[in-house]
């Protein structure tokens, strides 16, 4: 990895390690606003990756959301992120836009054109939706990024993270340009993919630690082959969600964000990553045993995000469906040549 | 931060150039070999075949000219690898070879002994066996009771190796053998054995598929040079490690069923159910992502630097995703496994079905990769 990028992850790390404190996390995820994460978010220009800041904002993305995701920060950082993302795939501009905003999934919105270009309809399960200026949405195969007016009604994910409905009559969209709507699904996985990642390092980390230092029948629950061969197969997925997520930012940045390497990289990385954080949640509070399952204990914040982001934009087995009918629709005789020429 | 690390590892362009060279000659050679020996693969043995690639260039790829090498990169010889596997061409005869041995000699071995073999197995001329397994001594390899005596100016060597793949074609045997029972570790050394010396004898093992590719091999009072030894008297240990980096992460560990996933495609046709769809889907997902872990090892590698943690963790991972495709498919697909019909489909099920047991005991078995994980992550 080059040098400004190792020091963006340890800059981004070591902001976001001071905001994983169980106690601002409980205050967030009962709805209080934590206005000081985003303000030191906004002090190191972290939301700006993809608005002139970086000069490779894919690469240079991956890292901040695999960071997000091991510290599981209590902010829309990751939504802004991709938000950006999508509005330069419609040759749109963020800038001059107040932060943060966020993005909804096809699925979960129905707009359509009212008088005078502007729309009205609903969207659910908008991400930080209450928290965040501006939603961008699909509408008609365009991008329209509509205001928020912070009258959102809060549902929640098991992350106890915001998912919010919002309802828009004749708003007038502040930008528009055309976009796929495929590509807000697959911004959306790209996005919990890499979180899941992250979560998943840290998930691993703070398991072997557990192990190495919890003592029963006399010695570490580490040195007993059954906990380390758990480890083992866990290290296993957490390389691969990793891999897997990184590969995708790093082709899709190659491709200079071309629609088509998005989709299969948002399926590939989604579909890896989802797997790994169901196992990797799994061992992890077998490791832990019955302290792990209590409130008062920090990996619940961890898993309970594992389970709600491998479900969003896209579960592991709705990627896998609409990747397995595009791998059939080729034939096999194109299979290989296909996994080769994915680099 | 963590353990391990995966580099993102890009092939260079030459490499695809190669690629296309290699697809072009598979196009006219595999289309006469069965499917179901396809499905073998790289535990399938054609020595023609194997001579016809060494006259390609593509045997003995990264190894220095001097020693009839190519000066390929390290990259492009992962190219040419993971066509042939992903074609099903049965190149078990000079795998082991170009895999590991000729490394090894490369490696450790006397200006006489590089000379003497490395260009012979370049050209297809000269295949090798493992002697690591005994009966007595598998996963636990440090176990090697097999022992070297010195008995003149050289050796005399007794024991019984194990599960010896290819023994019964190999010209040659690197062994390891013990040569001081006062430490366990340090009182292996490995030997350059010429098969066809007196008081070596090989017997074939039949797999459970009847097919016969790995041996029992004695050695009764067999006598070696003294320059028969590679490396350093009681270095043994430490070169097998260094060998097995190279066993285990490369994409052979990952694509032993690829033939079933193509023969499933087939099969499932151009509008799969939604089952068969998810099935597949998951699979690619598992096979690009493995292929990309292999790679950054390769890169690795090529850099000089020791991936001993990651090449273990590929080749867990890629054992199970490997092991689990029959039965994936066997649940979808309701047509029963035969060698015995002239049906692709069904050949090759039936071929994968009973060899995948093999591929979480080849090359180091699941609890060892596990074993040497768990030691990476500071719980041993």
């Amino acid at each position: 990895m080059d040098e400004s990028r190792t020091i963006l992850e340890e800059s981004a790390n070591k902001l976001f390690a001071g905001f994983a404190e169980p106690a601002l996390l409980r205050r967030v995820e009962a709805g209080e606003a934590a206005p000081e994460v985003w303000a030191a978010i906004e002090a190191m220009g972290f939301e700006l990756i993809f608005s002139g800041a970086s000069d490779d904002p894919w690469r240079d993305a991956a890292v901040i959301l695999k960071a997000c995701g091991r510290h599981v920060l209590p902010a829309p950082l990751p939504e802004t992120l991709m938000t950006a993302a999508l509005m330069q795939c419609a040759g749109l501009e963020l800038e001059g836009v107040p932060k943060p905003v966020t993005l909804g999934a096809p699925a979960h919105t129905e707009l359509a054109l009212a008088e005078g270009g502007s729309v009205t309809g609903r969207t659910s399960h908008l991400a930080w939706g209450h928290v965040c200026t501006h939603a961008a949405l699909p509408m008609l195969g365009q991008l329209v990024l509509a205001p928020l007016d912070g009258r959102s009604q809060g549902d929640r994910s098991i992350g106890r993270e915001p998912r919010d409905s919002h309802v828009f009559v004749s708003v007038t969209p502040v930008a528009s340009g055309p976009l796929n709507e495929q590509l807000f699904t697959a911004a959306g996985a790209l996005m919990r993919a890499a979180q899941m990642a992250g979560a998943i390092e840290a998930v691993l980390e703070m398991t072997v630690q557990y192990a190495r230092e919890r003592h029963q029948f006399g010695k570490p629950i580490g040195s007993f082959q059954a906990i380390q061969h758990q480890l083992a197969i866990l290290a296993g997925h957490s390389a691969a969600a990793t891999r897997a997520a990184d590969a995708a930012f790093e082709r899709i940045a190659q491709s200079g964000g071309d629609a088509d390497v998005m989709l299969f990289e948002a399926a590939v990385a989604k579909i890896r990553c989802g797997e790994a954080a169901t196992a990797a949640a799994s061992i992890a509070h077998q490791t832990f045993g019955a302290i792990g399952f209590t409130d008062e204990h920090k990996l619940h914040y961890f898993t309970r995000r594992l389970w709600s982001w491998r479900s969003e934009f896209g579960s592991a087995g709705w990627w896998s469906q609409k990747l397995g009918r595009s791998v059939a629709a080729a034939g096999n005789d194109a299979f290989w040549p296909m996994v080769t020429a994915a680099g | 931060m963590g353990a391990f690390r995966f580099e993102p590892a890009q092939l260079p362009p030459e490499a695809e150039k190669l690629r296309a060279e290699v697809r072009a000659f598979l196009a006219e050679t595999m289309p006469g070999i069965p499917a179901h020996i396809r499905a073998g693969t790289w535990s399938r043995s054609d020595e023609d075949f194997s001579r016809r690639l060494a006259a390609k260039g593509w045997v003995g790829m990264a190894w220095s000219k001097t020693y009839g090498g190519h000066e390929r990169s390290f990259l492009e010889r992962y190219v040419v690898l993971e066509e042939l596997l992903a074609a099903g061409a049965p190149v078990g005869a000079h795998w082991i070879a170009d895999r590991q041995s000729a490394p090894l000699i490369l490696k450790f071995g006397t200006e006489a002994q590089k000379q003497a073999i490395v260009p012979k197995i370049a050209k297809g001329e000269l295949f090798f066996c493992i002697g690591m397994s005994e009966p007595d001594s598998g996963s636990d390899l440090a176990a090697t009771r097999a022992k070297a005596e010195r008995h003149g100016e050289g050796w005399r060597l007794n024991g019984t190796k194990l599960w010896t793949s290819g023994a019964h074609r190999a010209h040659y045997m690197i062994g390891l053998f013990r040569t001081s029972t006062e430490s366990k570790h340090g009182g292996l050394t490995q030997f350059l054995i010429d098969m066809k010396t007196p008081g070596i004898t090989v017997r074939p093992i039949a797999d459970l598929t009847g097919h016969k590719h790995f041996n029992e091999v004695s050695f009764v009072d067999v006598e070696l040079p003294a320059d028969a030894v590679i490396g350093g008297e009681g270095q043994g240990w430490a070169q097998v490690t260094a060998e097995l980096a190279y066993e285990r992460s490369g994409p052979e560990r990952f694509l032993s069923s690829l033939r079933l996933v193509h023969e499933l495609i087939g099969r499932v046709g151009t509008n799969p159910g939604a089952r068969e769809a998810a099935a597949l889907g998951r699979l690619t997902a598992h096979l690009v992502t493995l292929r990309r872990m292999s790679l950054s090892v390769a890169g690795m590698l090529a850099r000089g630097e020791d991936p001993a943690l990651e090449a273990s963790l590929v080749k867990d991972v890629g054992a199970v995703f490997e092991q689990e495709i029959p039965g994936i498919v066997q649940e979808l697909i309701d047509v029963e496994p035969t060698l015995d019909r002239a049906d692709d489909f069904a050949r090759v099920l039936a071929e994968l079905t009973m060899i995948t047991p093999s591929f979480s005991l080849r090359g180091g078995t699941r609890e060892v990769l596990r074993g040497i994980i768990a030691r990476g992550l500071g719980l041993r």
